[in-house]
Formats: structure tokens, sequence, C-alpha cells
């Protein structure tokens, strides 16, 4: 494919014949607008989604997905501003207990189960810690019950857990949180579908690409290897680094065990463009 | 300078499981029907003094047996009315609205199945080459029960035709038909806009979702 002098080098082809062309049209003409050229392109562009990595839309081990999968591929799309910038957030935006889950919707005590410390790192693809970032959770209860209108789960509802929190990452990229070890509960996939213990997470990045929704799980649970949503992602070794570790030296002796769960989103390349400035 | 154009390791990113059926207790806790955090991030999002033409933006999103689900957490992310985005890599030299982040949260309602953000217009934003301008556009990203990996989309607007025609992003899609699937058209009634953005997840009319 023959590329222009005044055009950005792509790295990552979008695949489509139709894309490429518009692609080489829009990089034909010269370097009349070459300033805002410099200071308007993307200056790093993410790594092309792994979605080897991740569940395909279409599961039908997991039969919600069924009818809520696109069955059309997915329109490969190269990165411009509305890919590479996102929404920021700043700690004065969270109340001073919103990431502790042992209190932050208490009452008259805390609530009932064991309490745990989840803590990791949220990382870039390139290993390079992310700071400043939004980490929210939300589970169920000791029980395995969720205060939630819509869970109708015979546990009982804890008066003193309200089950989410929030946290914004340090400077080293690190998020912690107390809470309590939430409860497998059943699940209508088939009669008997049960999930294993999990905390949901919503992680941001610095770019709305990075965007992503997981679910951690606790070491050595045994109905990991029974879970219809767990089974929806192809790669074992993938599955595996949804497993949060024990973690012996985060513990608090004679209160409480920890866990480590480390998140990486997506990481940029660092692209040179011929015609822009480095690092401008 | 040049540079080469991969750096350092690469850490493989964690894999995507499904937001599930109660996203709404830590995502947009109101709509579970508790009250747990002081400041709750919401889906209006353009104070009083945020320059820009008010819109409201209404739509439901379907799944593949033609049912509008109820249960699916709506983000947004868009720029202001300048075109400018709140983040630090555009460098773009519109007016830039500290007061305004540009990003909406919401969900489908319960009950309806509608949800409802309410922002400004968005500007043009400078394209991937930096010299054409995409048309106006709100980028979409929604998760829910039975979505494994969260789905962008973009959302265009119909009373901007002629910048739809030449937008780079709509023209890479190859049916011209599918691109219809981004345009929400607009309604005005007693002076409120509403744009009408309807996702199909699936079916005939398929919504375009892109992977960026």
């Amino acid at each position: 494919m023959p590329k222009a002098s005044a055009a950005p080098t792509v790295l990552h082809g979008a695949g489509q014949e139709r894309g490429q062309k518009t692609g080489n049209a829009e990089g034909r003409r010269g370097g009349r607008h070459a300033d805002e050229v410099r200071r308007s392109t993307v200056d790093a562009e993410f790594h092309q989604r792994d979605r080897n990595i991740h569940p395909p839309a279409h599961t039908p081990v997991y039969k919600t997905s069924v009818l809520r999968s696109p069955r059309i591929p997915l329109w490969s799309l190269q990165n411009s501003l509305s890919e590479v910038t996102g929404p920021i957030f700043s700690p004065d935006e969270l109340g001073p207990d919103d990431h502790d889950l042992l209190h932050n919707y208490a009452t008259d005590g805390e609530p009932i189960g064991e309490q745990i410390i989840v803590h990791g790192y949220v990382l870039d693809g390139n290993g390079k810690p992310i700071s400043g970032t939004l980490v929210e959770v939300w589970q169920a209860n000791a029980g395995g019950r969720y205060r939630h209108r819509n869970d109708t789960y015979i546990a009982a509802i804890d008066p003193n857990f309200g089950g989410c929190g929030r946290m914004i990452t340090d400077e080293n990229g690190h998020y912690f949180f107390r809470t309590i070890k939430p409860g497998a509960y059943p699940f209508r996939n088939h009669v008997n579908s049960w999930r294993p213990a999990h905390i949901h997470f919503s992680v941001f990045g610095t770019a709305f690409v990075q965007r992503l929704i997981t679910q951690m799980y606790f070491e050595g649970d045994p109905l990991i290897a029974h879970d219809s949503i767990i089974a929806t992602i192809p790669d074992k070794t993938a599955v595996d680094r949804l497993v949060a570790r024990l973690d012996l030296n985060a513990a608090l002796p004679l209160e409480c065990l920890a866990y480590r769960f480390d998140i990486v989103l997506r990481g940029t390349r660092q692209t040179l463009f011929e015609n822009k400035l480095q690092g401008s | 300078m040049r540079s080469m154009p991969f750096g350092g390791s690469y850490v493989p990113e964690t894999p995507s499981q499904t937001a599930g059926p109660y996203v709404h207790i830590g995502l947009i806790p109101k709509q579970a029907g508790f009250d747990i955090f002081e400041n709750n991030f919401g889906g209006d999002i353009a104070g009083p003094r945020v320059p820009g033409e008010r819109i409201t933006i209404k739509g439901r999103v379907f799944d593949g047996a033609g049912l509008a689900t109820r249960d699916v957490l709506v983000e947004t992310w868009q720029a202001n009315a300048a075109g400018r985005y709140n983040h630090s890599a555009d460098r773009q030299q519109g007016a830039l609205d500290k007061s305004f982040r540009g990003w909406a949260r919401t969900g489908t309602d319960f009950a309806t199945g509608v949800y409802t953000i309410r922002t400004i217009k968005p500007g043009a934003v400078i394209g991937r080459k930096g010299r054409k301008r995409m048309a106006p556009h709100i980028n979409f990203w929604i998760a829910s029960r039975g979505i494994n990996i969260g789905l962008a989309t973009r959302m265009y607007f119909a009373d901007e035709e002629a910048a739809n025609a030449a937008d780079p992003v709509l023209n890479i899609i190859e049916q011209p038909e599918r691109r219809k699937t981004l345009i929400a058209p607009r309604s005005e009634r007693d002076g409120n806009v509403t744009y009408t953005f309807d996702i199909y997840l699936q079916g005939e009319r398929e919504t375009v979702f892109f992977d960026a």
C-alpha cells in the first residue's frame, strides 16, 4: 500500500479495503495544513485489542449471550482523538469511605462474613502503572445475595452491606479496598448453574478504548471449573489472570486475609509519525 | 527524532467478563434502588454555564428477539461544543471547558427500556489524519448481562447531513445502509431537542459496532 509522505504511518491496518482506500485518499494531499496536523493527530495509538484473550460475543455456553451478541463482525476502526481520549476522574469526587465496603453502608455494625483486603495494580499493556484512574467494584454479600431489586435469591440481605465501592489508583497505579468475601450463588443458565465467588470490576484507564468490565475470582474456588461465564473465555491462561491470589504478605495479622488482583488494560504503541514533532 | 514503533514489553490485557444483571449496584446504584454514595455519576452532564446546544438523547437497546432490554449500562464520551475533548491528548485549538467532562453514564429503564442522556451537542473533531474533520458524534459504550465484552459504537446527528456524508468513519462502513444505524433522527418539541438513538444488538437492523 503506497503511503503519502504527509500521512501518519499506519501501523495497525484496519483490514477493510474501503478503509484503506479512504486512508490513502486522505493522506494524498500535501502539507498545506502541516501545523494543524502536528497539533492534532493522535500521538500514541493503542495496540489492537487481542480478541483471543476475550470471550467472543456469541457463546452458547452462556445462554444470555445468544440474543445479545452482534452477528456482523465488528468494524475495525483506527484510533482518532475520539478513541484515545476518555473521562478523567479526581479523588475529590469520591467520598472518604467509598472504598471501604465494610463501612460505607453499615449503620449498626459490620457486615457478616469473612473480612478481606483486595488490592493490586492497574497497568497498561506495556507494564506501566496507570495512576489516577477510577476503579469501581460491586459484589454479592457473604450469603451470595445482591442488594438489587431484581435479585430474589433466598440468602438474606445484610443490612450493613451495600456491596459496592470505588477508588482511584495512587501514583503507582495501586488500589485497595476492604470488603467481605462474597458467597457463591445460583443463576438460571442451567437449572443447577452456580457462580463462583466473584467481585465485579469496572476500570477506565486514560482512553475510552481501554474501558473494561470484568470479574475477579478467588484462588482455589472449586466452582471456577464449572462456571459458564468463565467458560466463555477460550484461553485458559487468560482465565488464570482473573483469579486473585491469596497474598499473605498483605494480610493483617490476627485480623484479615488479603488477595492480590492486578488489572492490565490495553497499552499504546509509540508510533513514529514523520510529520509530527516528537515529544511535543 | 526517530523512535521504534514498539517499545518495552507486552503484557496481555485482562480478559473481559459480562457486567451481569446487577451492574447497577456498582455503577448506577440509584437505579438499583439504594443510596450509597454522596456523589453519583449520571446521565445529565452539561451544567448551566456549559456552552452549546442543549440536547436529550433517548433510545432503547434491542436484543435479537426484538425485545427492548431493561438492564443495559450505557456510557457516552464526547467532545464539547467546540469539538474539543477534555483530555490531555487533545491539543486542538478549540476552547476547552474544564467544567464539562463529556462523559455520561445511565442505564436502560427497568420498566420502559428507555435510556436518557442530557448533554450538549458536540462540535466536529479533527480526524485521524489531522486534516479532515469528523462529523459531530458521540461515542457510546454499552455493557450488560449477556454482553461478554463491552460494545462500542458512535451516534451521529441526522441534521448534519453534509458533515455525515463526508465523515471518514461513516465512509469506511462498506454498506451505506448500515451507516444509517448510527444516525439519530432529531425532533423538537416545546423548544426541547431530542435525538433518538436505538441500538440493535443483532437482527436485520444490527447496529454497527466498532473494534477500535
